[in-house]
């Protein structure tokens, strides 16, 4: 038994590894549980109506796509479905989070739900973080051109969103290292209502905003982005996921306590750890 | 703005304290106390000693990490005395390219003041790309096998993989990070591990100087400040006074 | 002059900058406001150039692996040319738009950078049962704070016993959300201690001026 505290974590990492692949290749619909803060996020969105104006930024670097990835389809996916909704969508984090809208997210939608100019408008990534964030608040024609080089004063949505103030909600898809800086320069100034979708380890960060009444709801990692694809009734790549996760999870709690318990024992018994 | 303004005052009045002859006693910060202990075992197994600065977004610029990674290139300095007087190796990694210049300027000092060469590749940018940094550093753990890794600064998730990775090839870890989430993989994979603010009190604690010093003991004060004034609000706030919470939210 | 050149300018405009973007944050005036816009951007410039640098020292690293025959030094030849592939196809018209550049970005990068990432898997989990071993008292409490932490991040707890679900909530809604309260005021205070610092010359080493 003893053996146990000196496991080899080659042995661990190939157990995880047949939890993770196992259920995406045979699901195995595990139950899921909503939590509060999804709720929300979700009928924020949900609670949109024609003519409401949005603002959102999918600020996550290539690496955190398995994890945020599905956050920011099913998002999308929601917004270009909520018919009469207009948002602008922009990047202040990276030139590759453009490139992911671009590349990854809006090849997933059904993007003739909205007419482009009219219903929407990408604006790509604008370059300056914070000035930038600051200026683009106060004036969205900050940047002259959107993300194809179409000049801004063409399109009919800029008519009318002009600022931050003529928003509604406020959407962002975050990586845990930008949050602070995003809500501090873009909703909380104008007092925007908001929804964060971001990292597990990100959550704790936009909780304080949320005791603080500046957020509303939270999508936290791939857990969350599984529970929105529940509620918007549209199953992705994070609802199959979900089974992995659970199994991996339960895993590695029976191990630790296995191991404690095996600890306990053998240090109970004068054995040598 | 009155806050910053009380803070440079109390700056001000305690380093001039301290230059009069304040006595200031600190606690003991574990992390820094080991940095000798870890270039000593390095040299001892003959190998040469890592650091890092960590990781940021758009360079030393970002608001947010910029301050991280700088505490961490002021410690540099100590370190780099260390290995210069005990004529081990060492090498920086980098994400910022803008911080080339200050490394190597750091070094040729450390290692001139000892009458030392700085040795060949000690200064490695790698990427400003947060995972290809990181497989860098960690390739750099396999090829050159450091005695000693410390990594002092802002981290994200490669905070996990250096500290494993340096566990794994039985390096010495000394992790300092001012990245709240980053906190625990390094408390439980370093050896020793500098918790926010200790990381900014490098210069104080290590040099003792009146200035550094100073600089502490305002910062306390601010602290007790803050203290009292949430405390104040919790009271006022419980009481279902308003007023006090209405003047600070203008 | 060199002297002069290597501390008194860098720090002197060190100081000047910083009190203008300090005084732009707290005082709206048209002109200092204009100062501090350009001054960043000015930041920003100098960020991209220092790019260069960057460049400059991988590539001389690179070679010199590469003369002396060092391990792997073939991958350096492959380093560099990747790194003008990219920069080249990336400059062609409209910042990347090119093809090359775009199947590059989509399937090299993105799978090598989420693949590094899922690696932390590895490290998460090598970490995890090594460390939470019940050695102490204290050790014991971070150990079942632990279990139940995970157990509410566990989506099929909340499906099967949601009453499971209660104390990881309670730690994350108070104990957690405190505590990153708490480290954010204070990595924040010792963000402005260090500004305030390297404002009035006491923290030369960030301007590279070492003593």
């Amino acid at each position: 038994m003893s053996a146990l505290l000196r496991i080899d974590r080659r042995i661990v990492w190939l157990i995880i590894l047949i939890l993770i692949f196992y259920p995406l290749i045979y699901p195995l619909g595990l139950p899921i549980h909503i939590e509060d803060l999804t709720r929300k996020y979700y009928q924020a969105i949900e609670d949109l109506q024609p003519g409401s104006l949005v603002v959102t930024t999918i600020d996550i670097e290539a690496g955190l796509w398995g994890e945020q990835g599905p956050q920011a389809i099913a998002t999308y996916k929601h917004l270009f479905d909520k018919e009469g909704v207009k948002f602008i969508q922009v990047s202040f984090y990276r030139a590759d989070c453009a490139v992911l809208f671009e590349t990854m997210v809006l090849s997933e939608v059904d993007r003739t739900k909205k007419e482009y100019g009219v219903e929407w408008i990408n604006m790509g990534y604008l370059e300056g973080k914070e000035t930038a964030m600051s200026a683009f608040a106060a004036n969205f024609m900050y940047p002259t051109k959107d993300a194809y080089g179409t000049p801004l004063e063409q399109l009919p949505l800029m008519k009318e969103m002009k600022s931050m103030e003529d928003v509604d909600l406020f959407i962002t898809v975050q990586g845990s290292g930008y949050i602070d800086t995003c809500l501090r320069q873009l909703p909380i100034p104008y007092d925007i209502p908001t929804v964060g979708a971001t990292m597990s380890m990100g959550v704790p960060d936009l909780l304080t905003y949320v005791e603080a009444g500046m957020v509303y709801g939270i999508l936290g990692g791939l857990s969350g982005a599984a529970q929105y694809e529940y509620l918007t009734g549209k199953p992705g790549l994070a609802l199959r996921g979900l089974d992995s996760l659970s199994l991996v999870h339960i895993f590695l709690i029976a191990l630790v306590i296995v191991i404690n318990i095996v600890y306990i024992s053998t240090r109970s018994s004068g054995g040598r750890e | 703005m009155l806050i910053m303004l009380v803070t440079i005052i109390a700056l001000y009045y305690y380093i001039g304290e301290v230059k009069k002859g304040k006595e200031v006693s600190m606690r003991a910060i574990p992390g820094f106390d080991a940095i000798p202990e870890a270039v000593g075992r390095a040299a001892e197994l003959g190998r040469p000693v890592h650091y890092t600065p960590g990781y940021t977004l758009g360079g030393l610029y970002n608001p947010q990490m910029g301050p991280g990674v700088m505490a961490g290139l002021v410690i540099l300095g100590e370190v780099a005395s260390y290995t210069a007087r005990l004529g081990v190796p060492i090498y920086v990694t980098l994400a910022q390219p803008e911080a080339v210049p200050l490394v190597e300027e750091t070094l040729k000092i450390a290692y001139r003041a000892e009458n030392r060469e700085v040795p060949p590749n000690a200064t490695r940018f790698i990427s400003t790309e947060q995972y290809a940094y990181a497989a860098g550093v960690l390739s750099s753990f396999l090829e050159e096998r450091p005695g000693a890794s410390i990594l002092m600064g802002f981290f994200w998730s490669e905070a996990m993989q250096f500290a494993e990775g340096g566990s794994y090839i039985g390096a010495m870890q000394i992790g300092g990070t001012s990245s709240p989430s980053q906190i625990p993989f390094f408390i439980a994979s370093c050896d020793y591990t500098l918790i926010g603010e200790e990381l900014f009190a490098a210069k104080g604690y290590i040099d003792k100087e009146p200035a550094s010093l100073g600089s502490l003991l305002g910062l306390d004060l601010l602290r007790a400040i803050l203290i009292g004034l949430t405390i104040l609000l919790w009271l006022s706030g419980n009481a279902g006074i308003q007023g006090l919470i209405n003047i600070l939210k203008t | 002059m060199s002297e002069m050149l290597r501390r008194e300018i860098p720090l002197g405009l060190a100081t000047i900058i910083i009190a203008i973007l300090l005084f732009d944050h707290y005082v709206f005036i048209e002109f200092t406001r204009g100062i501090s816009a350009i001054l960043q951007d000015w930041a920003v410039v100098v960020v991209a150039t220092g790019a260069g640098i960057g460049v400059i020292n991988i590539v001389m690293r690179g070679i010199g692996n590469i003369q002396k025959r060092e391990a792997y030094w073939y991958l350096e030849i492959w380093q560099i040319v990747i790194m003008i592939i990219v920069a080249v196809t990336g400059f062609i018209g409209v910042y990347g738009t090119h093809p090359t550049y775009e199947w590059i970005m989509k399937n090299m990068y993105l799978p090598i950078d989420s693949s590094i990432y899922a690696m932390v898997m590895f490290d998460i989990t090598s970490s995890f049962y090594r460390t939470f071993r019940v050695r102490s008292r204290d050790a014991a409490v971070l150990f079942v704070c632990a279990i139940f932490t995970m157990l509410y991040n566990a989506p099929i707890t909340g499906g099967i016993a949601p009453t499971l679900l209660i104390p990881g909530k309670w730690l994350l809604d108070i104990p957690i959300t405190a505590a990153a309260r708490g480290f954010k005021i204070v990595t924040a205070l010792g963000i402005v201690g260090f500004t305030i610092r390297t404002m009035l010359w006491h923290e030369k080493p960030t301007i590279g001026v070492v003593e």
